[in-house]
């Protein structure tokens, strides 16, 4: 878990380094949602007695309203699945580029480019290739 | 470990030289971002075999054409630049159809009655309420609300009441009802190139009712709402659509009931 939680730490650092902060957000909410998973309401009740503090509503918990009977706690994912899901959400973003950049051409244009001027890529190919070459390294720290 | 810490560090160099071509993907709002564009294509893909004239245009206001690709608007959001000032800003797709012309824009501020700028993701507005912001001599923001405003949430997480809240108050702030022109000292109009009101269109609602029966405003969601959030979408005419991603169904209803509205205005 420690060993985990140190990985996780590097990678949210090169994330938010990166600017990408909305993946770190979304990395971290993955892992707190496992953590709060819904727990079954006799739990709740003894949880309750034990300690306010710990039952306080939290918004997956106001949102799910009273927990479905025989839900359990969830452990929170491992490394490997954090990559995965930062995979998941690379390959996300290159599968909504592609299907835009082809929409562009028979709406008659030469593609997209994300961000104006200077500071954009001028063809959506190079963000395209760039995006493998980002899900392409992470592939590799889970399948090693 | 090693090999982890080596793979961590390729990583961190491919995503550098990735935020360097595409910018957008900085922005809090990330991946979200061309999703938007993802669906701004689509709506105007299906315009065109509803038999609309779809012309992707350049900030200036002309035609791309073949060689040019579409410019999405990147870091924070702003209004709309003059046509004076350079051609490579965001781009904006033009549709007309039997005397109907709009444009569709992407992640553009508005500004409300409070006098706070909104940004929307999607908003289609008319034609000439564009090139009428075109022609100023600085960034200008349109003044009301636009007839279709769609809100796209690329997130793993179900949509909140908050959520559903901020765009409800969102539209509340924009929408300027017939009893408001007199005290904003305007002629009759939805939407105007600024306060001021220089340049107005249509006609404005009697009612907040009204307004909500009239304009269209979307939800469109990865993921699914929360009954509290749903409970709200239906007194203030919210339209939501959930597990939009590509490919699904969720997109496909989104876009062909988008394009239909659009149609039928």
């Amino acid at each position: 878990m420690l060993q985990r939680d140190r990985k996780l730490s590097r990678l949210f650092r090169i994330l938010d380094d990166a600017g990408l902060t909305w993946l770190t957000d979304e990395v971290r909410a993955l892992c707190a949602a496992a953590e709060d998973a819904p727990i079954d309401d006799s739990e709740v009740g003894s949880l309750r007695a034990e300690n306010a503090m710990r039952v306080a509503p939290t918004p997956r918990r106001e949102s799910a309203g009273s927990s479905p009977a025989g839900t359990v706690s969830v452990a929170a994912p491992g490394f490997d699945a954090c990559i995965l899901y930062v995979l998941a959400r690379i390959d996300d973003v290159a599968a909504y580029l592609a299907a835009t950049a082809l929409l562009a051409e028979e709406l008659g244009i030469s593609g997209v480019q994300l961000g104006e001027g200077d500071s954009g890529d001028s063809r959506h190919e190079a963000t395209l290739s760039l995006l493998k070459d980002v899900a392409d390294s992470a592939r590799a720290m889970v399948e090693a | 470990m090693k090999h982890e810490l080596r793979v961590l560090k390729r990583i961190k160099r491919d995503l550098k030289s990735l935020l360097k071509a595409a910018p957008t993907l900085q922005h809090a709002k990330g991946a979200g971002r061309i999703f938007e564009l993802y669906v701004v294509m689509r709506v105007a893909k299906q315009l065109q075999l509803l038999g609309w004239t779809v012309t992707p245009l350049a900030s200036d206001g002309t035609p791309l054409g073949a060689h040019r690709p579409f410019v999405q608007r990147g870091g924070a959001p702003s209004g709309i630049v003059p046509s004076a000032w350079l051609a490579s800003g965001p781009s904006s797709i033009r549709i007309e159809k039997l005397g109907r012309n709009f444009e569709i824009w992407n992640g553009v501020q508005f500004r409300g009655r409070s006098g706070a700028k909104h940004e929307l993701d999607i908003s289609i507005v008319p034609s000439t309420l564009a090139n009428a912001l075109r022609a100023g001599s600085s960034e200008g923001f349109a003044f009301g609300r636009p007839p279709l405003a769609i809100e796209c949430k690329d997130v793993g997480k179900s949509g909140s009441p908050d959520e559903m809240r901020s765009l409800v108050a969102r539209m509340y702030d924009l929408t300027i009802l017939e009893s408001h022109l007199r005290y904003l000292k305007l002629n009759n109009g939805y939407i105007f190139d600024s306060p001021l009101g220089a340049h107005s269109s249509g006609v404005a609602p009697a009612t907040y009712l009204k307004a909500n029966l009239a304009f269209r405003a979307v939800l469109a969601r990865r993921t699914g709402l929360s009954s509290g959030a749903a409970d709200m979408t239906s007194l203030f005419n919210i339209s939501p659509y959930v597990g939009v991603e590509h490919p699904s169904i969720g997109a496909d209803l989104l876009v062909k009931e988008t394009a239909a509205w659009i149609d039928a205005l």
